[in-house]
């Protein structure tokens, strides 16, 4: 019989790989040990059937997995990684079928069992996690994750007072946390009782402030009780909230399986956003090994490059970036940053010109370009992109912001005010915003409305600095103090 | 479940089979169980269409949004005729790309009727809606593109001219779904046009499925949400009044929409269903212009605050109470989304509803409200299909498509055979359109299929039990969008709203459609004109098809042969 060996072709850009050849040849040379009978695993089920299709890093671990599970066909705990790292690489039907195999060996395992529910939620099937779920809860009452996972799922499916229980439940046992406490106010929205919602939503967000979910539940309650200021006030905070889940024992081995490339994308994003280039730069540098034509990935390691002051190697990335796709506008935009931050602005405006050519409907690359045109002093032109930008995106607040400024330095005190106001309008707590408004108001000798906004800056974020050293440009302003 | 702990020499042919997976012929299905309430006749009946991901696949995200439809009596013969629209190539390129059809209905038989027509546009489609925009009694529409719109004029000789361009409604920005309003009750069309997202190749990003192959990727990555486009008819002539009402400064990636006026105030609004983000419910004031209150009222994401997909929308008064309540197709992972409009404050019931838990595990896209089985329950159908690669199949991005049967109120249940046909269908649904394209009182469906064939679901069941069926005309004989009708029949009381415009990409008929189960007799019938005025009718006899006019006290029997 001819095996179909699954080899990748090579091109430029790649090395030929058969992912799949080591693999292939252990599970053959296992089963043809095992054809003289016994019990070992089916373990052709638990190999992916798109393997040759997945990332290299994934492979190599599900690789190196299923030589322990090979070694070790009657242990659970081989199948239950294996299913820890497809569910890191979100391969949740491999996921299911490995944990299946987990808890098939060793029942008692409880969160193989967890994870076997959360894998077959994931995959599209309520109603076989809901069984799951209830079945662990039963044996074990005392675990929070389990319990709030029943809750949203029985919240799913319509059982309400099934949902409450184990909310009620999630609560007793984690008093701290707000999860339980927003799962069971959404089960009161749902049963219409909006006096109920609103104290354990209350109770949700003074817990965690920053639970966007709980704020929007928040928001329909008072809607509920015909609170509409208040419901708009909690609704805006809340708007596209995504869901939060208790963690479990095995919720750190798990995140450490997450080598596919999206997921070390978003690490890279992740830390970088964090304040971490270098590790961003890591990151990238190793996806680009395995995946060297990615433009996107050239750009944000040009950024991570920049962020380190690698102003070499940034330009080398973005030069490569640029000869393999020139018409992708980001990269541009990445170029004309770094010629501002290598101090050649004109060179930045040239780049930036070039990304509006390519991008005219994106108002980022207006943005860009009015940065660009800033850093040469040419005011005009900088508000003229910035106006711009606005006509393609009115909602963006940066824009408004910057626009706002400009707007200052031009001598343009209406305009000014008008952007201000638009950026309070988009985000009504923004500090920032509050205190360059009320130093407009100051500028223009508005006492009064300087005033109110140094009231509402001190009710933002009391006893800031900047907040206070607003108030001293307030005070020295304040009638009866020398000229 | 696989068991560990077995061993078979066939196993190593299952890995050999396992690992050369991925090539293969189309699935044909597999046999279902129970009563089928739809056949698919889309051969016998001459719809021949085949949609055209892409002439050259590059994973550029139109390639996987793309295929309308609609249904429209262009001939006024009495049967809808049906217009598909095709994707093809966004690269110049790539050769000549396929084009649009339209069809021609002859008693249930389609004759492909694009050349003669001049409708045959090459553009990378989008959708299509119908409306008669410059009221002169034949049906007009307009095809949405990535790139300029066409919007086609009836030339009442079974031609059609492209008159975009002269008539300023070419946008060239990436359209998608569209409808036709009468938003300042001047008795014209308006059209309100979703745009997606600020696309171009040059914008076009690398993502891949979670591996080391392309895949399609997430609007959210471009960073660049579209605004939407509304034009207001004079006449015949439309101006772009997108910044007057207030709809310009938002920002989505839109494509759903539908028309209806939300909070009984006899002004028509619109819902838009945007990919992603909050959706957005633009309230007419009356005046000219708009406001969204999709977040107070509750629209804009789901119970938990979560922004979802938003692909296709259904509107109906599932309650009977008067209002219309909302439905949003999403993505696999979320589940569709049911607003219940309690006075013009909605609620997502969805869990409660029964259409939760199966929609998790797929994609939706088109969708409706419709009385299939006529037993005076609306059921809905939901037309799936995947937007990123799944496990290697002969059609990676296919998904079966569902039948839910209306139980009363909000309460649904899933139909077995799934998708209500006998060999459950596996495909790649986009747009999915409802018209009765054999007059025999049983709502039908054409659905599109991305990258590949249209089908034409021939309802079976319907006949069994009582429906009527009206054409409802204002005073000038043309169709009054907007118009809310109330259908009493035994001690049930049923609102309709005479729109063609919901689903995804897709132009229902016209008609309004009531099922009325075991009656006979349709006690009266009560339209409320757009605009205000309300004239009674009745009683009327089940099983027939009848014009209601305004002006005109009663209403007219329509033969057969011509509605």
């Amino acid at each position: 019989m001819q095996v179909v060996m699954v080899c990748r072709s090579s091109n430029a850009r790649r090395t030929p790989i058969c992912f799949s050849k080591p693999l292939v040849v252990l599970v053959l040379t296992t089963l043809l040990l095992c054809a003289c009978g016994g019990s070992d695993p089916s373990l052709t089920d638990f190999v992916p059937a798109n393997l040759s299709r997945l990332d290299p890093n994934v492979v190599a671990l599900v690789e190196r997995q299923m030589t322990r599970v090979m070694s070790h066909p009657r242990d659970g705990r081989s199948y239950a990684e294996l299913g820890m790292i497809y569910e890191a690489n979100l391969l949740w039907a491999d996921a299911r079928r490995a944990y299946a195999a987990a808890v098939e060996l060793e029942p008692a395992s409880t969160w193989w069992r967890f994870h076997l529910a959360v894998a077959t939620r994931t995959a599209g099937d309520l109603e076989g996690a809901l069984r799951l779920l209830q079945d662990l809860v039963s044996e074990h009452p005392e675990l929070a994750p389990i319990q709030q996972r029943l809750g949203e799922a029985l919240t799913k499916v319509g059982e309400l007072a099934g949902a409450a229980a184990a909310y009620r439940r999630v609560i007793d046992l984690m008093p701290g946390s707000p999860v339980g406490y927003h799962g069971l106010g959404e089960v009161r929205l749902l049963e219409r009782n909006y006096a109920a919602a609103r104290k354990l939503l209350e109770r949700a967000v003074a817990l965690d402030p920053g639970y966007r979910a709980a704020h929007y539940s928040l928001g329909l309650a008072y809607r509920g009780l015909g609170l509409i200021e208040e419901a708009q006030r909690e609704m805006a905070r809340g708007l596209d909230a995504l869901p939060r889940y208790l963690a479990d024992p095995l919720t750190p081995q798990i995140q450490g399986y997450a080598v596919n490339l999206p997921a070390q994308r978003n690490r890279a994003a992740v830390v970088l956003r964090g304040g971490r280039p270098d590790q961003a730069a890591l990151i990238l540098e190793q996806v680009l090994i395995t995946q060297p034509g990615n433009t996107t990935d050239l750009n944000n390691l040009a950024i991570a490059y920049m962020r380190m002051g690698r102003f070499g190697e940034a330009q080398a990335r973005l030069d490569e970036a640029r000869h393999m796709a020139p018409e992708k506008f980001s990269t541009w935009l990445n170029l004309s940053s770094l010629a501002t931050r290598t101090g050649d602005p004109e060179a930045a405006v040239a780049y930036a010109e070039t990304a509006v050519e390519r991008a005219p409907n994106m108002a980022q690359t207006h943005v860009a370009l009015a940065m660009a045109e800033a850093e040469l002093g040419h005011l005009e032109r900088t508000a003229a992109s910035l106006e711009s930008a606005l006509r393609l995106d009115a909602r963006d607040p940066q824009i408004h912001g910057m626009l706002a400024e400009v707007s200052v330095e031009l001598g343009r005190p209406e305009q000014a005010e008008e952007h201000f106001q638009s950026v309070l309008l988009i985000l009504p707590d923004s500090l920032t915003a509050v205190l360059n408004l009320g130093r407009l108001y100051l500028q223009q000798g508005r006492l009064d409305q300087a005033g109110e906004m140094l009231v509402r800056a001190n009710e933002l974020a009391p006893g800031n600095t900047r907040v206070a050293a607003f108030e001293l440009e307030v005070l020295d302003r304040t009638p009866g103090e020398r000229e | 479940m696989t068991r560990p702990g077995n061993v078979a020499g066939s196993l190593v042919l299952a890995l050999v089979l396992t690992l050369g997976a991925g090539c293969g012929a189309e699935e044909p299905g597999h046999d279902n169980p129970g009563t089928p309430w739809f056949e698919d006749v889309a051969d016998e009946a001459g719809v021949d269409f085949l949609h055209v991901r892409a002439l050259t696949q590059r994973y550029w995200l139109p390639e996987i949004m793309s295929g309308g439809a609609a249904w429209l009596d262009y001939d006024n013969d009495g049967d809808p005729d049906l217009y598909l629209v095709q994707g093809g190539s966004l690269d110049p390129d790539d050769g000549p790309p396929p084009r649009n059809r339209l069809y021609r209905n002859t008693d249930g038989i389609f004759e492909d009727v694009t050349d003669s027509s001049g409708t045959g546009h090459t553009g990378y489609g989008m959708g299509v809606a119908a409306g008669d925009y410059d009221r002169d009694g034949d049906l007009d529409f307009y095809v949405t593109n990535v790139g300029a719109n066409v919007l086609y004029r009836n030339e009442g000789d079974g031609t059609f001219n492209d008159v975009s361009t002269s008539e300023g409604v070419d946008h060239p920005g990436w359209g998608a779904s569209a409808a036709w309003l009468d938003f300042d009750l001047d008795g014209d069309l308006d059209l309100f046009v979703t745009n997606y997202v600020n696309w171009s190749p040059a914008q076009e990003l690398e993502c891949s499925d979670g591996g080391y192959e392309r895949d399609y990727c997430h609007p959210r990555h471009f960073k660049a949400p579209a605004a939407d486009v509304l034009y207001r008819n004079d006449g015949g002539r439309f101006t772009n009044v997108s910044e007057t009402a207030g709809i310009w400064k938002a920002r989505g990636y839109g494509l759903g929409v539908v028309s209806g006026d939300f909070n009984a105030d006899g002004w028509p609004d619109l819902y838009v269903a945007n990919d992603g983000m909050p959706n957005q419910l633009w309230i007419n004031g009356g005046d000219g212009t708009f406001a969204d209150r999709a977040l107070i009222t509750g629209t804009a994401v789901n119970l938990s605050g979560t922004a979802e997909a938003g692909m296709g929308v259904a509107v109906a008064d599932l309650e009977d109470d008067g209002d219309l309540d909302l439905f949003v197709t999403h993505l696999r992972g979320e589940t569709n989304t049911l607003y219940l409009n309690e006075g013009g404050i909605f609620e997502d019931v969805t869990a409660m509803t029964g259409l939760a838990a199966p929609s998790v595990a797929l994609t939706g896209f088109g969708t409706g409200f419709v009385d299939f089985d006529n037993d005076g329950h609306l059921d809905v159908y939901v037309g799936n299909g995947r937007v990123g690669r799944g496990l290697p199949a002969a059609t990676p991005f296919s998904e079966p498509n569902q039948l839910f049967r209306g139980l009363g109120g909000t309460r649904f249940e899933l139909v077995a055979p799934g998708g209500g046909t006998a060999t459950q269908r596996i495909d790649n649904t986009r747009a999915v359109a409802f018209a009765d394209y054999d007059l025999d009182g049983a709502i039908d469906a054409v659905i599109v299929n991305n990258g590949g064939r249209a089908r034409l679901l021939h309802n079976v069941v319907g006949a069994r039990q009582g429906w009527l069926a009206l054409v409802v005309l204002g005073r000038d004989g043309l169709e009054a969008i907007g118009a809310r009708i109330k259908v009493v029949a035994g001690d049930r009381i049923q609102w309709r709203t005479v729109n063609r415009a919901s689903s995804y990409l897709a132009s229902n008929t016209g008609m309004v459609h009531v099922g009325i189960g075991d009656e006979t007799v349709v006690a009266e019938v009560v339209v409320h004109w757009a605009g205000g005025g309300e004239t009674s009718y009745g009683p009327l006899q089940g099983g027939a098809a009848y014009s209601l006019r305004r002006g005109v006290s009663t209403a007219v029997r329509l033969s057969s042969e011509r509605r």
